[in-house]
């Protein structure tokens, strides 16, 4: 019998915007996901959440844990009980942590679960005594968030609505992606707000732009010089509060005379008029905006290109002024996930383990150590895991340990809601990591190609299936609440549970009082006088009352209290503490072309949904763009199958001929792999379509700070091939 | 040489944050779950006021606007049909 729809409010995790939707219920099945009706939310839903009740349905999904059984990757399974998969594993660990210390555990979470957990991963962790959390973010936002702190103490949002100029640096927000943030740029441009674009391609944001530069790839630092040449020379920045609320401003000064529009124009490819014209702009039409890019993050200079963005910020006087840049810090009223975490439980013996902090500590324990005081001082709380990017281990150097047990062995590795092998640079090595482990735990929707690799598979719930108090990933102070909307399919399971039922066997229990997720939310939200439930029945957000130029009163969270333009935390972490530009090395022979990864598609987030058919339908393969001039001179068809080269490895995609690219690059899409293919020896066709492959993280293709690979601009080559 | 344009400061920021701080008062009353009838005038009130003309409102979409949704019989079957990509075992 057909019942009566029920509506329920939820926030979407099909990617990480997290918008607030409508989820339409009817015989215990969401058969629809719409537009939130408050206009406030009106239109911010994309086809990944409509298509998402399809995916949650789809007959591969993992409904019950799965135990391998003959070798790892053989593709053979055996299901099991909840009590027995997380007895052995319980069990397990303990024999890992007894033999090799408890940084022998690693775990790597990502998308649909990070935040859902509402920090009980890293308190479990930090009960355990492992350092090494590591994410998806530290190449995304995370390791942005974690720049940023180190100039002026927390990561700025964008005041959009309010402000006068946007600048995307290759950034581009569509009606299908970042769409939120499309939605209120092209407001602001129909208010009058203008728009810079820097980036390689002509994207849908260069075309609506005032001003596009075409800069080269992975030259974001470079032109952030040049820019502040210019400013800097013509005094357009903000002279009283660079007096009043900064330190190293000559130093800088003097480091930007070294990068004088001329070279910059040589440097980034870019017309040197265009460059002026660009700083000029934003530094007189203000209030404006540099929101986040994932472009500036994943660049050999990316630490530097970071600071420079805040530099600009700052230098100019548009932090924490509306239509600027806004420090939202953390809600007044709810308790923070960093509070959760617990990081105060790890001890310092154990922090300075955290791999990758020794070379490449921006992000970590180490290279966040001296902000604990400025930030207890302004924020009122020590430690801030602002988009959970403050306390994270290096990917690559977690994978080494984890291969070669150098500089000591990490031999159990959990995995949440993240398709790892996919997910960071170097898949062979990952690989061959994961193939070194004792334990493999992947708690997923579908067997992907990591899952494919694990000892136990574990059914994941979905955002349609659990209740979620979206606290803006510790970045935004605008918490929101998402309703179950259905009961999790199968044995499907939160991440909550997991962390919780394993702290219990494992003689944490304690530390998680918490029977279920709704009551460690009514703890965070005790300020308000209400529980969970009550919270969730009278509020769909709540956002604290406004406030701008916090920094008059409490200073910056720096070791100085001001704007650091000179970095003391990376100077005693032996860093230049001015920002710089550092050169490409030459491309080695036989490529002559650059790369761009990285490109997000529509239908998917990450290595995600290419197994729902209606968005499938849409693109269903892999595709390189390419210019037509590249592809006459290389013999390309739209729709030939070609192999792309770098000099670590090669992917095969489908030509895709776009005269919006410049000549000379190729851009890959990232995280392909063919669901539907049940083969263990291509893991699912990952070996042949997987960007990770052609993704290098030696030294050269490093970024020196934070340790992040180089994925914009890598020397690459392609060859028409006949099959798929 | 050419002008900056100051951020707000003072009075002028003052008022600003009189104006963003009544803003969000709205937003939290459009926002409430149990509305009251205020609440519910406000809403009508905001839409109108923010919702843009045909010509100029660049978030419709094909997709978006067919107002896409599943039978729950359907969702059922789909479930329950043949796996494409696992093992049998699973």
């Amino acid at each position: 019998m057909t019942t009566s729809p029920v509506e329920k409010t939820v926030v979407c995790a099909s990617c990480d915007i997290a918008c607030q939707l409508r989820a339409e219920v009817r015989d215990g099945w969401v058969v629809r996901v719409k537009a939130h009706p408050n206009p406030l939310l009106r239109d911010n839903i994309c086809m990944k959440g409509i298509y998402a009740p399809k995916g949650f349905a789809h007959p591969d999904r993992v409904l019950h844990p799965l135990r391998r059984v003959g070798e790892r990757g053989a593709g053979r399974w055996q299901r099991v009980s909840w009590d027995d998969a997380m007895g052995e594993i319980a069990e397990r660990l303990t024999r890992v942590v007894a033999e090799h210390g408890p940084e022998a555990l690693a775990v790597s979470t990502s998308q649909w679960n990070t935040s859902t957990d509402s920090g009980t991963g890293r308190r479990f962790m930090n009960l355990l005594g492992s350092p090494n959390w590591i994410s998806g973010v530290a190449l995304c936002a995370g390791n942005t968030a974690a720049v940023n702190r180190m100039v002026y103490g927390w990561f700025p949002f964008p005041d959009i609505p309010n402000t006068r100029c946007i600048v995307l640096f290759g950034h581009n927000p569509r009606r299908h992606s970042w769409t939120p943030v499309y939605n209120a740029i092209r407001k602001a441009q129909q208010q009058g707000a203008k728009l810079i674009v820097l980036d390689p391609r002509r994207s849908e944001s260069a075309e609506r732009a005032d001003l596009w530069l075409p800069l080269r790839a992975g030259t974001d630092a470079a032109m952030c010089l040049g820019w502040l040449n210019v400013i800097l020379r013509e005094r357009l920045y903000d002279a009283d509060f660079v007096r009043d609320w900064t330190v190293g401003f000559d130093d800088l000064a003097r480091r930007v005379e070294s990068y004088p529009v001329e070279r910059v124009a040589t440097i980034t490819g870019c017309d040197p008029d265009a460059i002026v014209r660009a700083a000029r702009l934003y530094a007189t039409e203000g209030p404006s905006v540099i929101p986040w890019t994932p472009v500036t993050d994943q660049q050999r200079n990316s630490t530097s290109a970071i600071r420079l963005q805040a530099t600009l910020r700052a230098v100019c006087g548009y932090v924490d002024v509306p239509g600027g840049e806004l420090f939202q810090a953390f809600h007044p009223d709810v308790v923070p996930e960093s509070d959760i975490e617990a990081h105060h439980l790890l001890d310092a013996a154990q922090k300075a383990k955290q791999l990758g902090s020794d070379r490449h500590p921006v992000f970590t324990y180490r290279g966040t150590e001296a902000l604990r005081a400025p930030t207890r001082r302004v924020w009122g709380r020590e430690y801030a895991n602002v988009v959970m990017g403050s306390y994270m281990a290096n990917p690559s150097a977690t994978f080494r340990a984890m291969a070669d047990g150098v500089p000591y062995p990490v031999k159990a590795f959990f995995v949440l809601g993240n398709n790892a092998l996919l997910s960071y640079a170097n898949m062979q090595l990952i690989e061959r990591a994961i193939r070194n482990q004792d334990l493999v735990v992947v708690h997923e929707h579908m067997r992907t190609p990591t899952a494919q690799l694990a000892d136990f598979i574990l059914p994941g719930d979905s955002w349609l299936e659990r209740p979620h108090l979206m606290d803006g990933y510790g970045w935004l102070n605008a918490v929101r609440t998402s309703e179950r909307a259905v009961a999790p399919p199968g044995e499907c399971r939160g991440v909550f549970d997991f962390w919780r039922d394993l702290a219990h066997r494992m003689g944490f229990g304690a530390h998680f009082p918490w029977h279920d997720v709704e009551e460690l939310y009514s703890e965070r939200l005790a300020a308000f006088g209400m529980d969970w439930h009550e919270f969730v029945a009278t509020h769909e957000i709540h956002v604290p009352a406004p406030a701008f130029r916090k920094y008059e009163q409490s200073g910056f969270a720096t070791p100085s209290g001001k704007v650091e333009l000179r970095s003391s935390i990376l100077e005693d972490l032996g860093f230049d503490g001015l920002p710089y530009w550092r050169e490409a090395p030459p491309a080695p022979a036989g490529y002559p072309l650059e790369l761009f990864m990285g490109v997000r598609e529509d239908e998917y987030f990450q290595t995600g949904q290419r197994f729902i058919p209606e968005l499938r339908a849409r693109r269903p393969e892999p595709q390189v763009y390419v210019h037509p001039a590249d592809a006459r001179r290389y013999g390309l068809d739209e729709g030939t199958w070609v192999d792309v080269a770098t000099p670590h490895g090669s992917v095969r995609l489908k030509a895709a001929l776009r005269d919006d690219m410049p000549e000379g690059l190729l851009r890959v899409p990232h995280g392909w792999w063919k669901p539907e293919l049940n083969d263990p020896a291509s893991l699912s066709g990952a070996r042949l379509h997987a960007d990770a492959q052609i993704c290098p993280d030696d030294d050269d293709y490093l970024d020196r700070e934070q340790g992040v690979p180089h994925f914009k601009g890598l020397p690459a080559r392609l060859v028409a091939v006949e099959q798929p | 040489m050419t002008e900056r344009r100051q951020s707000l400061r003072g009075t002028a920021l003052e008022r600003f944050t009189r104006k963003a701080a009544l803003q969000m008062a709205i937003a939290r009353r459009v926002s409430r779950k149990k509305k009251t009838p205020l609440d519910r005038l406000l809403t009508r009130l905001i839409d109108r006021l923010t919702r843009p003309a045909p010509a100029d409102d660049f978030m419709r979409d094909e997709v978006v606007d067919a107002a896409i949704g599943f039978d729950a019989d359907e969702l059922r079957r789909y479930r329950t049909g043949s796996p494409r990509g696992s093992n049998p075992s699973g």
